[in-house]
């Protein structure tokens, strides 16, 4: 793959939201440094690289995402940028486009080849599970608003499970 | 589980055996795991924190292992207690000082230990003597896969083990060697050497881990990435660096003996002398000077004290041993007196004389 701005080799990929839409950034090493994409220095400092990745990259679309809120967790994009912890595992996915950066800058990679758990594992199952309990949570805590958007979501997904 | 026993014992990785074991001390193998079924640590309530506790200490305490391992509650032990778990490496400062439900399953002879609602659901952690990551990856794997059969891991095919930092997301292993390291610190090729290590992904630290100072010539080389390799390329990776860096360690102490014999001879004798009569010693002091005598003990200068001596008195002098030994709080002044006191009786027990 050829580097877009000066046609050399490219050696970084970065994904960007432009107007809601991924798009993919192929760059060689000197033009990504030029445009301050890697740091020269491998040092490993995750809060200024997620204000670095999410502040010069996703421009105007970083409030649409900082806002965005995972619906089994609830946490807000913007609070994990301020921790630096995710919330749950379902976060990965629906922080997908704002994480794919940010791993690509910590691993140099954006996918898993290690260990397979012996009984592969059926994500959605496990979201419904996350959904129960989160239900469960509510109506003891007699959140009924939050409990009916949950119940909602809930039927969403189990129907769609079956279907499948 | 009595805390009380760890005072009088070392762990298996303090015997100062196993491969290399005059330059590297231990090799350790972490793995970050969640349940798929609960939100992460911080993000979890003190109620389901309890639940995850609950289910976890169950399905460890059915695990498949003899003996079986013995599970302590954070919530029932003193700070003090905690303090000796962290100087002996078996749980993190953080499972010491965060709060709600949480613990460790702790096994035999101190190789394995299960950390319980720390940042992750799970921190399994094997430690041995020498440069054995193998063998810690085996016992690693091992228990992770009686534990999998066992629980729902969170898990994705396009990112692995799903962990809450995504600095460990991928295959949630973080695997270490600590190394002693003084004549590259002395010859100051040890930044080279860092540098190096950088250019190949992997971190150096201090060792009690992040933040923390290389204290007693001590450097612990770990991976930093965990997405996009295995764990067999991880290893390796590691494996290939560190024969080079004790190669160097080697060269630089024969360097200092040719070059300086009658120097370093002094630099140990003298350490070896003050810890012996000294009748103040600070945690720090303490390191710099049994980090000598143990160079001493390796180059045949100094006879009568063996490694799993010197090995034992660089984690019974911290603070919290120190305190557990004596049986009773110390501070300051009184702590380093207790010290001062603690290694002249434990060197002269061992039957050492400086010369
Ligand atoms: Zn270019
Ligand atoms: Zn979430």
């Amino acid at each position: 793959m050829k580097c877009e701005a000066c046609g050399q080799l490219a050696t970084v990929h970065q994904t960007t939201l432009v107007e809601g839409q991924k798009r993919e950034l192929h760059l060689c090493r000197p033009c990504a440094e030029e445009r301050r994409l890697i740091q020269t220095n491998n040092e490993l400092n995750l809060p200024a690289i997620l204000q670095h990745v999410i502040g010069q990259h996703l421009g105007p679309e970083m409030d649409e995402l900082a806002r965005q809120r995972c619906p089994i967790c609830g946490i807000r994009f913007m609070e994990f940028r301020a921790q630096g912890r995710l919330g749950c595992s379902n976060d990965y996915e629906c922080f997908r486009i704002g994480l794919d950066s940010l791993l690509y800058r910590i691993h140099r990679s954006t996918r898993h080849t290690g260990k397979v758990p012996r009984q592969g594992v059926p994500t959605v199952v496990f979201e419904v599970a996350l959904l129960r309990q989160r239900l469960r949570a509510a109506v003891e805590a007699e959140e009924y608003h939050e409990a009916a958007r949950l119940r909602d979501l809930l039927r969403q997904r189990e129907a769609g499970h079956e279907s499948e | 589980m009595n805390l009380n026993n760890l005072t009088h014992t070392s762990g298996e990785w303090l015997r100062g055996s196993g491969p290399e074991s005059d330059i590297v001390i231990s090799s350790r193998i972490r793995l970050a795991r969640n349940l798929a079924a609960f939100p992460f640590t911080n993000r979890a309530s003190a109620f389901q924190k309890a639940e995850i506790e609950e289910l976890l200490r169950d399905r460890i305490a059915k695990l498949d292992l003899s003996p079986n391992l013995g599970y302590v509650k954070m919530a029932g032990l003193s700070l003090l207690d905690r303090q000796l778990l962290v100087e002996r490496q078996l749980i993190s400062r953080e499972l010491a000082t965060a709060e709600g439900p949480r613990g460790v399953a702790l096994g035999a002879q101190e190789t394995l230990s299960v950390m319980v609602n720390e940042e992750d659901h799970l921190r399994l952690q094997v430690m041995r003597s020498g440069l054995t990551l193998d063998t810690a990856w085996s016992e690693i794997n091992h228990i992770d896969d009686l534990l999998e059969a066992r629980v729902s891991y969170a898990f994705s095919d396009e990112f692995g083990y799903l962990t809450a930092c995504p600095t460990n997301v991928g295959t949630g292993m973080r695997a270490s060697v600590m190394l002693h390291l003084p004549a590259l610190e002395h010859s100051k090729h040890i930044d080279n050497v860092f540098r190096a290590l950088q250019k190949l992904s992997l971190a150096v630290r201090g060792l009690y881990g992040e933040g923390s100072r290389a204290s007693g010539h001590f450097y612990q080389i770990s991976n930093q990435v965990t997405l996009g390799k295995s764990e067999s390329q991880i290893l390796s990776e590691i494996q290939d660096v560190v024969p080079q860096i004790i190669k160097y360690e080697r060269e630089a102490r024969q360097t200092w003996l040719s070059e300086n014999r009658q120097g370093l001879q002094d630099k140990i004798s003298r350490a070896y002398g003050t810890l012996f009569s000294a009748t103040m010693m600070t945690s720090e002091e303490t390191m710099e000077l049994l980090s000598y005598v143990r160079l001493g003990v390796n180059l045949s200068l100094v006879e009568d004290l063996s490694i799993p001596t010197i090995n034992e008195l660089f984690i019974h002098t911290q603070p919290a041993h120190l305190q557990k030994l004596v049986g009773e709080p110390l501070d300051g002044e009184a702590r380093n007196a207790a010290r001062a006191r603690y290694l002249r009786s434990r060197l002269r027990e061992s039957g050492a004389s400086p010369n």
